[in-house]
């Protein structure tokens, strides 16, 4: 159960109930990636700058640039702070464990490989954290296709 | 050779210090059985955790000459009464994690004592009994592989019954070379089970004896106890007959 194939379980605690710690960031990261939805507003807007009528057509304003990706995303990562926290809070939570219920801390710091209790504080939050930049890395490479796709060529900066 | 050589451990407070541990001096060898007696406070558990390093102390202890260590940690193993397993967990996961952890884990030691102790092996320890619980903890000692298993009042909870079975099994099962150190108070009860006896009283070592010297003086483990300690019999009746005279007066 513990080694023979992949499980989240060897990421925590021997017995921790990671479910709940799991839930919440991806409650979190949820909740960030639907606020960062507001992305396509501020896009089309970015975007409708970019124009003006001529004789009751759009055309494309001369020379003019359109706001660079990285600043209409400016602002996204406030809504990742709570994940973080969560991420890092859990560390001790995750140590305090070892003496709830039983004192398994006995058990753990004989081990050994004196490592496994550090491990076992801190791979959770580090997994978690990598899956969380790993989904938002896709998120934003998506939004940057869009990015491309709505504002024409000569006006990217 | 388990080796402690002018041990101290002083618990630090904003008041002060309590000293728990204080010149203790002692060598355990192969293959004996070692009570650990003494009141509460005494300094039973302070010396344990000492050895195991779970807290600072002054002075030295030695395995087979060298300080103890991540290279020789798992040559000791420990039970105690506040439980070292994993509550979620089940046998069966313990014994993997312990296969993992320890390379010297004992599969057919662990089959047998399951089975003697008829312990679900694939329910969540939380789920036990005490009994049940305490007789998992002192088993997982015994299998971990180790040649010093320490025993803090590891039978704390169990009936009478079940404590004889485990001191027989113990006696029955342990190898030669295995090692035992077990801190209790049911000094009557272990007294045939061990091969020598450590008294502590306010954190020295007060008396040290084989049970077989006690044997051919004709003393039980409880009198030696008793009488290394000062044990005042007559307390108790001095005290009623103080409360006697004082109804009578009052």
């Amino acid at each position: 159960m513990l080694k023979k194939h992949f499980s989240m379980a060897m990421y925590f605690p021997p017995g921790y109930e990671y479910e709940k710690e799991k839930n919440a960031a991806l409650l979190l990261l949820g909740i960030g990636a639907g606020l960062s939805l507001r992305f396509f507003t501020d896009l089309f807007a970015a975007a409708e700058k970019l124009y003006e009528t001529v004789l009751g057509r759009r055309v494309l304003k001369a020379g003019v640039q359109a706001v660079p990706f990285a600043q209409l995303v400016q602002g996204h990562w406030v809504f990742y702070i709570p994940l973080l926290f969560l991420l890092f809070t859990a560390i001790p939570w995750r140590y305090f464990y070892y003496y709830h219920a039983t004192k398994s801390i006995y058990l753990m710091r004989r081990l050994p490989r004196h490592s496994i209790l550090f491990k076992s504080c801190t791979q959770g939050s580090v997994l978690l954290a990598g899956t969380s930049v790993a989904l938002l890395t896709i998120l934003y490479l998506l939004y940057y296709g869009f990015y491309r796709l709505v504002i024409p060529a000569e006006c990217l900066p | 050779m388990l080796e402690i050589r002018a041990l101290e451990k002083i618990y630090r407070s904003s008041i002060g210090g309590t000293r728990a541990l204080q010149n203790v001096d002692l060598s355990i060898g192969p293959g004996e059985i070692v009570g650990l007696f003494g009141e509460n406070g005494a300094g039973k558990s302070t010396l344990l955790s000492s050895i195991l390093g779970f807290q600072s102390y002054k002075g030295s202890i030695l395995l087979d000459g060298e300080p103890i260590s991540r290279k020789n940690i798992s040559r000791l193993s420990f039970a105690t009464c506040e439980h070292s397993f994993f509550a979620n967990l089940t046998p069966e996961s313990h014994r993997e994690f312990y296969r993992m952890q320890f390379g010297s884990f004992r599969e057919k030691r662990f089959e047998a004592l399951m089975n003697f102790f008829e312990l679900p092996v694939n329910k969540p320890l939380k789920s036990f009994s005490i009994g049940q619980k305490n007789q998992f903890e002192v088993i997982m000692a015994l299998c971990q592989g180790a040649d010093y298993i320490l025993m803090d009042e590891p039978f704390a909870g169990n009936d009478i019954f079940n404590r004889e079975d485990f001191y027989k099994v113990l006696l029955g099962i342990l190898e030669p070379e295995e090692t035992i150190l077990l801190s209790t108070h049911l000094i009557g009860e272990v007294e045939h089970f061990v091969s020598r006896a450590v008294l502590l009283k306010k954190g020295q070592i007060v008396g040290d004896i084989s049970t077989l010297v006690l044997e051919e003086q004709n003393r039980s483990l409880l009198d030696f106890v008793k009488e290394t300690c000062g044990y005042q019999p007559n307390r108790v009746a001095h005290t009623l007959t103080a409360l006697e005279d004082e109804k009578r007066n009052g």
